[in-house]
């Protein structure tokens, strides 16, 4: 549709349009913002891991200088939210409208919202709020939650378990007997902390047309919307919710944190009422990683193909869903690999217990499912003698291939591809006429030292899963009169730091056919514009890109009918989905993938345990480029996020307790951490639903560093950690139970 | 909340107002910890005493060395004489914290924070003390030991004495990453030599695995004698293993803080034997 005179507008390293403001900290975000007159709201949260509130007392508080209002349970007209389930209470406490409100299942649930002239005040005044708790039974470990007779948190959930997925295909014992090589291992992974730039922080307020407003940074505004008027039991019309600049998200904005109560306040208040959380509160409040266990067996046939595969996956969900059946659904599908595998069983559980609740984070399950599935097909290629590269390309799916779903993959299946671009990129490999060979591994001249290089692999959905409503909405205007001179998209999608508006404006521009100057950017607020599902699952670009196409493309129609302006709205809505089997897991889970490899190489030295990530190479195939430095900063953000998760974030949790909530204890890599060099391989394979053939990209370059990481100390040490994060007490540990290290 | 701010324009002023007011005053160096603290809203001081204007700071040659309280970590971490007191200053925290953080503030860590006191113990440094009507100074090992109610509620640290180093010095720290990171274990060294190759005298001090930063007094008594060699440096290191009192925190178990003590020992003496 580009006049040919003209340069593209994708496929171009394009400034971002929102890099100035940025840089030079004129950009609001939602801490910056405030109204005349407002009020500061500090949040009570529970002292107890499980209890049921008897009665709170908050006369101490309210006579407390400055105190305007403090809002409990009673105050909340529908007192449930959960982006998934309605499983949680807004405000824990009696009196309330839902059955159960009355109990705190972990020590981010809040009990009281108080409200003050001034921040101090509020905060000064919260802990005198007084609260009798009478204390429950507690249970920690997801594996005793399930036990008959554990402590049980939610009624509705027999064991304390949320879900229960199952793959059946094929008669196991079958699949056992033609295995000559059969291993079992067993995994487990950590929590994870989003750690990003800005805390939970919101302004809530009346607008001028009398509607219940709030400024946050979330990842939805739809979703907040409806968790909102949900909650206030008002019309959805009747709330408003408005994000300025996102500091990163990561899928930890997904759920609720200040925005319900914000609007409560707002709302019987009708004055503008204003949080911050602190660094310690958002760590101790906003959910986690799910840490997960997972007991695995695989069997290969000598020559090296892939014959079974059973799994056991565990993840704990702490005490609310979030979106645990989802994230728990995707590591119910990873956990067997990009493989095909004629016999598999894999049973997956999401478990309630008293810990702090676990959620959305960026690869939302496929990562935990990543590290035990290219943990066993590595040990697996070391226990053959082959090399894993050529293991894994006698194994790996292709277009028609049939899944663990019992399904074929959504088409653009192009994990061989990526496989072997990865492998040769990185220089680690190379291939003869006999297969593929990975060179010899320079050492350093430290005796205590040595160096590995890792392989892994790994695919991820584009896209809601499981028959979830997926959808996207944009509107595009064209204005002017023998010639378009401004073109307006509303696209609501979150831009949480990734870039997305500026690849909006892209795109509106190569869709429309003019230079991207003249695109004008409506983006997340809910009376501006409508859903578009949220930033997360690698789907914004994918989504928001075919939304935009496809409005585009009946604006310029109405435009060459000689309508001015010319309006077009457009509702894209990619292949259905469907739920999984619940006896066989047979279903058609996503419509579409991305494929992608990472080679790892570290130096580990064998007498402290620290394990140095010198350099990664990452494949991914990204369908196509739309901005060649925003799809490098995702892949070199995702290394850097993903060596945190595998080698130094250790959040420790101690019944129900985070003992670490501050980043001067919870540590994340500084830049003095990072690889020296993180080698960007994009590959252009397109799919055809994609936007200009684009799959999402965002995710994938954290999926499979975990695992590749776990190789790469094996290379250098002949040792298998198979239990994430691979903190140096346990490489230690490990180490002197295979009699090497320190020799004290 | 307010507080009431001090900020005293020298020290004889300073020395009235923690007369004055004694126990209930928070006295900041760069205030790098304690700000901290405060923002995040985990304690509220209702008296604060700032010593940023109180004319402490300063590096001093007068037969022998005087390092003013209030010297920033950035000053201390130039110092070239001590050049293993420069290192681990250059190795605590960024820019921003070394600009503002203070040696005296620094002393008053607790562990695993405190690095200083590491290598200062290797020097044999002294602290001066001094309150309204008195001053006294004691040695860094007294001081650190000392049990803070014996502590004068009327003092302040004004300055750091260090005699002129003499023989060869080593330190090294262990953090859970490369930079702005608590110690997992920090240690420094200094021995002196004799003609014949043969430690003369050894301070082998240990930080963030004990309540407080102290010397491994029979490691050290374990190297007299001794030339700095593969069995002299596994002894040593064994013993100030034993020495140590490690605990478990975030950052690393009590298990493996011990077994780093051994490692970082050995470290630290292999490199002066070079």
């Amino acid at each position: 549709m580009s006049d040919n005179n003209q340069m593209p507008a994708i496929g171009v390293s394009m400034k971002r349009i929102d890099a100035f403001g940025k840089v030079t900290g004129q950009t609001p975000y939602p801490s910056d913002l405030n109204m005349d007159g407002q009020l500061w709201m500090k949040m009570r949260f529970s002292d107890r891991v499980h209890a049921r509130v008897v009665s709170i007392d908050t006369r101490r508080a309210e006579a407390y200088p400055g105190v305007v209002r403090i809002f409990t349970a009673r105050d909340v007209p529908v007192n449930e939210y959960g982006l998934v389930m309605k499983d949680q209470p807004v405000i824990c406490g009696p009196g309330s409208t839902i059955l159960g409100a009355d109990v705190v299942r972990c020590l981010a649930d809040v009990v009281a919202v108080v409200v003050a002239d001034t921040e101090e005040n509020a905060a000064a005044a919260a802990p005198l709020i007084d609260i009798e708790y009478q204390d429950l039974p507690t249970v920690f470990d997801p594996e005793d939650a399930m036990q008959d007779g554990a402590p049980l948190l939610h009624h509705d959930k027999p064991n304390n378990i949320i879900v229960h997925y199952k793959i059946r295909k094929g008669e196991m014992s079958e699949g056992w007997a033609k295995s000559d090589v059969i291993l079992e291992g067993e995994f487990s992974t950590g929590y994870q902390e989003h750690a990003y730039l800005q805390p939970e922080a919101g302004l809530g307020y009346i607008d001028e047309q009398g509607r219940v407003t709030v400024v946050v940074a979330g990842q939805w505004v739809h979703e907040d919307q409806e968790q909102i008027y949900h909650a206030l039991n008002l019309p959805p019309d009747q709330v408003r919710v408005i994000y300025p600049a996102i500091g990163g998200a990561f899928g930890g904005r997904e759920d609720m944190s200040v925005q319900i109560v914000l609007a409560l306040a707002a709302w019987k208040l009708g004055r503008p009422v204003k949080i911050i959380w602190s660094r310690e509160e958002s760590i101790l409040y906003h959910h986690k990683r799910h840490p997960v266990k997972i007991r695995a067996k695989w069997g290969a046939t000598r020559d090296g193909k892939l014959v079974a595969a059973e799994a056991t996956v565990i993840g704990d969900a702490g005490a609310y869903n979030y979106t645990t059946n989802k994230v728990m659904g995707n590591a119910h599908l990873m956990v067997t690999g990009p493989y095909e595998i004629p016999y598999v069983q894999v049973d997956t559980y999401g478990v309630y217990t008293n810990n702090i609740m676990t959620g959305a984070f960026r690869g939302f399950g496929g990562p935990q499912g990543a590290f035990a599935a290219e943990g066993m097909m590595n040990r697996l290629a070391e226990a053959l003698g082959l090399d894993p590269v050529d293991f894994r390309l006698r194994n790996v799916i292709h277009e028609g291939s049939i899944m663990t779903t019992g399904t074929p993959p959504p088409p653009g299946v192009t994990i061989q591809q990526t496989i072997e671009a990865g492998a040769i990129e990185s220089g680690a490999w190379s291939h003869n006429g006999q297969g593929w060979q990975k060179s010899i591994t320079q050492q350093p001249r430290e005796s205590y030292k040595r160096r590995g290089i890792g392989f892994a692999c790994g695919f991820k959905n584009i896209g809601y899963s499981f028959g979830f409503p997926e959808q996207n909405w944009a509107t595009i205007e064209l204005r002017g009169a023998g010639v378009i001179e401004e073109v307006t998209v509303r696209a609501a999608g979150a831009d949480v730091g990734q870039g997305a508006h500026t690849i909006f404006v892209q795109m509106t521009a190569e869709a429309v056919g003019v230079p991207v100057e003249k695109v004008r950017l409506i983006g997340h607020d809910t009376a501006e514009t409508q859903t578009s599902g949220s930033s997360s699952a690698s789907r914004m670009t994918f989504m928001t890109g075919n939304a935009i196409r496809g409005a585009a493309e009946l604006a310029l129609k109405k435009w060459q009918d000689e309508e001015r302006p010319a309006i077009a709205t457009y509702q894209y809505r990619p292949p259905a989905t469907t739920t999984l089997d619940k006896e066989t897991g047979y279903g058609t889970p996503n419509f579409a993938y991305g494929y992608v490899v990472e080679v790892a190489e570290v130096e580990v030295d064998l007498e402290t345990g620290m394990v140095n990530l010198v350099r990664v190479t990452c494949a991914n195939d990204v369908g196509k480029v739309l901005n060649r430095i925003l799809v490098e900063g995702q892949v070199e953000g995702a290394v850097v996020q993903a060596q945190g998760y595998a080698i130094m974030e250790h959040l420790v949790s101690k019944e129900g307790r985070v003992l670490n909530p501050f980043l001067s204890t919870y540590l994340i890599p500084t830049v003095y951490d990072i690889p020296v060099e993180v080698k960007s391989v994009l590959l252009e394979n397109p799919i055809p639903i994609g936007p200009w053939g684009a799959r999402g990209m965002a995710e994938m370059p954290f999926i499979p560093l975990a695992p590749a990481i776990a190789s790469a100390i094996h290379d250098a040490t002949g040792i298998w950690f198979d239990h994430l994060p691979f903190i140096p007490d346990r490489i230690v540990e490990g180490l002197r139970e295979h009699g090497l290290g320190a020799i004290v | 909340m307010n507080a009431d701010l001090f900020i005293p324009r020298s020290l004889d002023e300073a020395l009235s107002v923690v007369q004055t007011h004694g126990a209930g005053l928070l006295v900041m160096g760069g205030g790098t910890m304690m700000m901290a603290h405060i923002n995040e809203g985990i304690f509220f001081p209702q008296k604060v005493m700032s010593l940023a204007r109180a004319g402490l700071s300063g590096v001093y040659r007068n037969g022998h060395t005087q390092i003013g309280a209030t010297t920033h970590l950035t000053d201390v971490s130039q110092i070239a004489d001590y050049p293993i007191l420069a290192e681990a200053a250059f190795q605590i925290g960024g820019p921003a914290i070394r600009n503002m953080g203070t040696i005296g503030g620094n002393l008053y860590m607790p562990q695993p924070a405190g690095d200083l006191a590491v290598p200062l113990l290797a020097y044999d440094a002294h602290v001066e003390l001094a309150s309204a009507s008195a001053s006294r100074t004691i040695s860094l090992e007294d001081f650190l030991a000392e049990p803070r109610s014996h502590r004068g509620v009327h003092e302040l640290l004004v300055a750091v004495h260090l005699p002129d180093p003499t023989g060869y010095a080593a330190y090294l720290k262990l953090g859970r990453r490369e930079a702005n990171t608590p110690s997992v274990v920090a240690v420094g060294v200094r021995v002196v030599m004799d003609k014949q190759g043969q430690i003369s005298d050894a301070r082998l001090a240990l930080g963030a695995v004990g309540s407080f930063a102290f010397r491994a007094k029979n490691a050290e008594a374990a190297l007299i004698g001794q030339s700095l060699n593969t069995k002299s440096i596994a002894d040593a290191a064994q013993i100030a293993m034993e020495e140590s009192n490690p605990f478990t925190d975030a950052l690393a178990t009590a298990w493996y803080r011990r077994r780093m003590v051994g490692v970082f020992v050995k470290r630290t003496l292999e490199q002066l034997a070079k």
